[in-house]
């Protein structure tokens, strides 16, 4: 049995402490916003946050993560807007859409580390999360767009 | 790789001699193409029921929201909003009022294929008279409520307008009688907007799938769920095609936890020969059970073709005077180029290449009532029922496939081959609700590539340094 805090809930689930926190969270738990794509940690597709980290879910233990605060994208804001979804929608930046959960995750944790990015931090943090339709035009300039917004909401 | 002129896919429908029928359905209203000739049969305004069997387009509730039925798969080109957009800038419905719905495999639907950027203009004459007649319907009605005639009003954003009074579509729908025909020669002539006089086709506008793929909500292949549902990893052959299972050793698997049993699949189709499916409780333990799961196979003749061999092969071919097959055959080309000062030969090769989508290849099947069901992401249902029929040894009507979004296609969807795996693993445990998913190394040993390819150019020159002789060799595969 593992405890841990998904989207600010307590859950508890039955799974092996080494199953991949992945499939824990999609199958178990039916979130299934997060994706798999490679199993190997490569392509960031299944990037979630644990205690606010930008972490890989296919290659985390779900013992791992015991105690500890999970977030997905569908916890990522209560009503879906965190600035970085509303400037992916303003973008429109999707096409096929199966990596965008794990790209807005791992741009949420590059904000918290560079509020103002440059394109050489994009490209650094973000080079970890494939794209197969080609969208990083799209990505870098919604990550900036949100980048701003959020930098103007703290200076009220 | 699949060509799809190779199936005679390459050409244009045609609106075809088919009527258009506009019925109430439940608390709604239907608007589609008739089946041939059924648009004509006078006192065509029998129920619902009746009338729209035949090919269903959109429909029109008394809340004024308009459902486009979608035929296309969407992998991120948004294929859904262009196609809705054609019959609601037509039909003047405000896009706030239009929704889209990806529909099943039923026949009615005549041919489904996402592919060959057709979706959009071959779609078009047909949905845009289908808004069109939509349109004409709404107004002549709307003007009937509204104690005006026709040619006094204007339809717009979603409402009939004339002389300073307005109704909406939705008004309309749960007020008026809207059923009526056009024949084929009606819609044949039915005006169609200038391309000036469109509102929504070309502007910008927020794409129908885009929200809910920024806050988890969009359902893929991989997100299919039903109740009683187990997962499947499979374990495939050496080679796609003529390996046999020789034997299976679970014996490690069975400590792992929600390992269920692993069997080999009979595949008449012979889409998937010599595959192993490995069933567990959720897809971590199968996916573990099946690393631990021995299968000996008798590998098909390809076992051990390498690349390499391939262009070897290739190179070989070009090589040989007598081989392969000619295009263009002048004569005196090799005499040319036996006497020319001057020669250049240039080797191009490609390589094998992967499709690679994000989403790896998967499928949840289960019997209902005698019918299976599929549910997957996929470009070309009408290219496979054919082959899922001859795998599952029942007919096309007893099989269904369910769409959902598509983590990427770029052609792999367009065969839907692991739909046949994933059926037969489902029908082996009696039609229990099975996900088969592959891992990305399985996605990749299961591909359809693009094969490798050799092309070998030569070029002679002649008197004045003009080219005098040019030798073209290609082979593929």
């Amino acid at each position: 049995m593992t405890t841990f805090s998904l989207n600010g809930r307590t859950v508890s689930v039955d799974s092996p402490s080494d199953a991949p926190l992945l499939w824990v969270i999609r199958d178990e738990l039916g979130f299934t916003g997060t994706k798999f794509g490679c199993g190997i940690g490569m392509c960031g597709a299944c990037t979630v946050h644990v205690e606010g980290r930008a972490t890989r879910s296919c290659i985390t233990a779900v013992g791992a993560v015991s105690g500890a605060k999970v977030t997905t994208i569908e916890g990522l804001d209560p009503e879906g807007r965190h600035p970085l979804q509303m400037a992916w929608l303003e973008l429109q930046v999707p096409q096929c859409g199966y990596c965008q959960s794990g790209q807005i995750m791992q741009a949420a944790t590059l904000l918290k580390d560079y509020p103002d990015p440059s394109d050489q931090d994009i490209n650094a943090v973000m080079a970890g999360n494939v794209c197969r339709c080609m969208t990083y035009i799209r990505i870098r300039k919604a990550i900036k767009l949100a980048a701003s917004r959020m930098r103007g909401a703290t200076h009220d | 790789m699949i060509s799809l002129s190779a199936h005679g896919l390459r050409g244009s429908p045609e609106v075809s001699r088919r009527g258009f029928l506009i019925a109430m359905a439940g608390a709604g209203v239907m608007l589609g193409y008739t089946r041939s000739g059924l648009a004509l049969v006078s006192g065509a305004t029998g129920s619902a029921s009746d009338l729209f069997e035949p090919t269903i387009w959109y429909g029109i509730d008394p809340s004024g929201t308009v459902t486009v039925n979608i035929i296309r798969a969407e992998m991120g080109q948004h294929v859904g909003t262009a196609l809705a957009r054609i019959v609601a800038d037509e039909l003047e419905a405000g896009w706030n009022t239009v929704k889209t719905v990806t529909v099943d495999s039923d026949p009615k639907w005549g041919l489904m294929i996402t592919g060959g950027s057709w979706s959009v203009w071959q779609s078009f004459p047909l949905l845009s008279r289908a808004g069109a007649a939509g349109r004409i319907a709404l107004v002549e009605e709307g003007a009937k409520l509204l104690g005006v005639s026709p040619q006094a009003c204007t339809a717009r954003n979603s409402a009939v307008h004339a002389n300073g009074k307005s109704i909406s579509y939705g008004d309309i729908v749960a007020r008026g009688d809207l059923r009526r025909t056009f024949t084929p020669e009606q819609l044949q002539t039915m005006p169609i907007k200038r391309p000036a006089e469109r509102r929504l086709i070309g502007k910008d506008v927020m794409a129908l799938d885009v929200p809910s793929k920024v806050n988890g909500k969009a359902r893929y292949g991989l997100d299919a769920l039903v109740d009683g549902m187990i997962y499947a990893r499979p374990l495939i052959p050496p080679t796609r095609y003529g390996s046999k299972v020789v034997s299976i050793d679970d014996s490690a698997a069975r400590h792992v936890d929600g390992y269920i049993r692993s069997i080999a699949l009979d595949d008449p189709s012979d889409t998937a020969p010599g595959w192993v499916m490995v069933y567990a409780s959720s897809f971590s333990a199968a996916n573990r059970a099946a690393d631990l799961v021995k299968v000996k196979w008798q590998s098909g003749e390809t076992a051990n073709v390498s690349e390499q061999d391939i262009q070897q092969r290739a190179a070989e071919q070009i090589a040989d005077p007598n081989g392969g097959s000619l295009f263009v055959d002048e004569p005196g080309v090799d005499t040319v180029f036996a006497s020319a000062k001057r020669k250049i030969e240039r080797t191009y090769t490609t390589s094998t290449v992967m499709h690679f989508a994000l989403e790896p290849v998967n499928a949840l099947a289960f019997e209902k009532d005698g019918v299976v069901e599929i549910h997957t992401g996929n470009q070309w249902q009408s290219s496979i029922l054919p082959v899922l029929a001859k795998a599952l040894r029942r007919s096309q009507e007893k099989i269904v496939m369910r769409s959902y979004l598509l983590g990427g296609a770029f052609g792999r969807r367009l065969d839907g081959d692991y739909a046949v795996p994933a059926a037969l693993a489902s029908l082996a445990i009696g039609g229990k609700p099975v996900k088969m998913v592959c891992t990305r190394s399985d996605d990749m040993r299961f591909d359809c590539p693009r094969s490798a390819s050799r092309q070998v150019l030569r070029l002679a020159w002649g008197e004045g340094n003009r080219v005098a002789a040019m030798d073209h060799h290609a082979a593929a595969g």
